[in-house]
This record gives C-alpha cells, sequence and structure tokens, in this order.
C-alpha cells in the first residue's frame, strides 16, 4: 500500500501527539504554567502593541507594563513553585493520613517509590524506574492518589502565587519600575 | 471517600492543565480587580476603567481557554480511537496545545476586538487615550526691591482706603 505524503505528516502528528513522554510535560502542572506564562508574555504585548485602536504612546506604556508583569510572574513562579509545592503536599498528606489509613497506605506507597527513583545511582536506573512508575500510573489505581495529591498540592501552589502573590507583589515592584522608564512620557500614559 | 480524596484520585488518574488554568484565571479575575480599585495613586474613573478591564480579560479567557481546551480533546478523538492508552496521551497533549493557542492568540486577539466597543458602553464619559492635561508651572514668587514693594502697596492719595489703615 502506497502511503502519500499527507498521510505521511499525519502518521507523524499523530506520532507526536500521542507521544507518553509530551502527554506526561502535558499534564505536569508546572510545566504547563510555565509554557503558557511564556506564551502570555509574548502574545499579550505583541497585541497590545499592534491595536489600531489605541495611541501610540498608551500602547507602548501597556505593552511594556504586561511584558514586565508576565516575565515577573513566571520569574517569581518558577523561583518559589518547588518550596510551595514541596510544603502543601506535606500538609495535605499529613492531613489525610491522619484521617484514613487506606490513604497513608497508599501516599506511602507512591512516596517509596518516589525516594527509589531520588536514591538511583545513574541515569540509565532513574530512567528505567521512571517509566515504571509511569506505566504503574496506568495500570495500579493504588498510584493514583499519590499523584494526585501531588497534583492538587501543585495547582493550589500556583494558584496562590499567580493569582494572589503576584499582582499583590507586582503592584509594589512594577509601579516604580515602570515609572522609571517612563519617567518624561508620565503625562502621557493614560 | 471525602471530596478532596476524590478529586486526588481523579487528578492522579488523568491531570489535565485545564483545570489550574481556569483555577489561576478566576483566582486573577477577583484579585486583580480589587488592587486596581483600591489604588490610590490613580484617579477614580482610571483606577474603575482598570478594575473593568482586568474584570473583562478574565471574563473573555476563561471561556476562550475552556473552548479550545474542548475542541483539543476534541480533535484528539480524530487522530486516535476513544478508549485506547494513546488517546489518552492525546487527548491531554491536545487540550494541552489548545491552552497554549488560546493564552498566545485567541484570548488577546478577543480582548483586543471585544474590549473596546464593551469598555465605551461600560463607562462612555471615559477616554483612556485621552492625554492628560500638563500642570500649569508654578511661577516662582519674585523677590522684591525695596522700591518695587512701595509702589504695589502705596495707596493712592485719592484712594478711600488712604491712611484708612487697610492694606488690601
Amino acid at each position: 500500500m502506497k502511503v502519500t505524503p499527507a498521510q505521511k505528516t499525519l502518521i507523524k502528528v499523530r506520532n507526536v501527539v500521542t507521544n507518553p513522554k509530551f502527554a506526561e510535560f502535558a499534564r505536569n502542572t508546572v510545566c504547563a504554567i510555565s509554557v503558557e506564562t511564556t506564551l502570555k508574555a509574548t502574545g499579550r504585548p505583541a497585541f497590545i502593541y499592534y491595536d489600531k485602536n489605541a495611541n501610540k504612546q498608551s500602547k507602548k506604556y501597556a505593552a511594556t507594563k504586561e511584558l514586565l508583569y508576565q516575565t515577573f510572574c513566571l520569574g517569581l513562579y518558577l523561583s518559589l513553585i518547588k518550596t510551595f509545592k514541596n510544603k502543601t503536599y506535606n500538609f495535605i498528606s499529613k492531613k489525610m493520613s491522619a484521617k484514613n489509613p487506606e490513604a497513608k497506605r497508599k501516599l506511602d506507597l507512591y512516596n517509596n517509590f518516589e525516594n527509589k527513583i531520588n536514591a538511583a545511582k545513574d541515569k540509565t536506573a532513574k530512567k528505567k524506574l521512571e517509566n515504571q512508575l509511569s506505566h504503574l500510573l496506568h495500570t495500579n489505581k493504588d498510584y493514583h492518589f499519590g499523584k494526585g495529591v501531588k497534583e492538587l498540592s501543585s495547582i493550589i501552589s500556583t494558584v496562590f502565587i499567580l493569582a494572589i502573590c503576584a499582582p499583590i507583589s507586582s503592584q509594589m515592584i512594577l509601579h516604580p519600575v515602570m515609572d522609571l522608564i517612563f519617567k518624561n512620557d508620565k503625562n502621557q500614559k493614560h | 471517600m471525602n471530596f478532596v480524596h476524590k478529586l486526588c484520585e481523579r487528578l492522579g488518574e488523568n491531570n489535565k492543565p485545564i483545570y489550574t488554568v481556569l483555577a489561576i484565571a478566576c483566582g486573577k479575575g477577583t484579585v486583580r480587580p480589587i488592587l486596581s480599585i483600591t489604588d490610590k495613586k490613580e484617579s477614580p474613573d482610571a483606577r474603575k476603567y482598570a478594575a473593568l478591564r482586568e474584570l473583562m480579560t478574565e471574563f473573555i479567557g476563561v471561556p476562550t481557554t475552556m473552548a479550545m481546551g474542548l475542541i483539543g480533546e476534541g480533535l484528539a478523538r480524530l487522530i486516535t480511537k476513544k478508549g485506547t492508552a494513546k488517546y489518552k496521551n492525546a487527548n491531554s497533549v491536545m487540550s494541552f496545545l489548545g491552552i497554549c493557542c488560546a493564552a498566545g492568540y485567541f484570548v488577546p486577539k478577543f480582548c483586543n476586538i471585544g474590549m473596546p466597543p464593551v469598555m465605551k458602553k461600560l463607562m462612555p464619559d471615559y477616554d483612556p487615550n485621552a492625554q492628560v492635561p500638563s500642570k500649569p508651572a508654578q511661577s516662582q514668587p519674585k523677590v522684591l526691591n525695596k522700591k518695587q514693594y512701595v509702589q504695589i502697596y502705596h495707596t493712592p492719595t485719592n484712594s478711600p482706603y488712604f491712611r484708612a489703615g487697610m492694606r488690601v
């Protein structure tokens, strides 16, 4: 059977889309949000800058502000997420384990496997264990809970950093920076 | 099994980035307008305008992101057969790509198209592009010498206030 060029492209697209590594990346909250914030940092300022309705000075001001805000968000997110995530995970897992012995068993199962991956001596052994965990997550339901608690703590930390911390701290930091950049044109910023 | 336990099981089985993105959008949609409206450095109209604009951005952003994520998941059905492991992977990846498209292109595009008419309706008297009139430079008080001082405050003899003790 002859494969047309269009079919070849489709097969390539299917291979990329169904790639387990790519799927794991997409399911990872931190990776997905980092990519999304990077896209926001490029897309939003670009659209503001090429908006035909606004005047040149206000476009420049708004685009710079949005670029700085999104870049600030990304920096803040990447620097804080690990600490916040671990603290939230410890808090949730302690609460869950205290209430439910079954939850404790599932959490210990997941944590032991994660510790095993972290303690692996070389890269090949680590990769092998990671693949094993990925397979277990699809086949063994007991591992879902541990992974779910980890993802829930990621989501809670992400929302806390990006929706609460970032706007508050950006107001304190971004205003003086914007004033410094647009010192001479301050009267034209609206 | 309580709600949090069920939620964790569900997230562990299949975590979609759309959940986090929507949660962030809802959080931003409440926090950013509150911060804008309480910013005392700006004029009341500018504060109100900024808060409404931020709220509108999230109003446009939430359904757009949700729709793009769902479209992505729908496309996954065309690529692979439902129920297979490959379908699960394709579902997550396509949903993620849909969200990326929404964040980088569709949300700012729709905001650019939809925001000006809506804002014009909500605040018809406020023009965000209007330049703030610059304050007239305050003239420095001149230092007068004795002769000039006498000339200014000298009351003419024909004035009704002459020697009346009034120096107005």
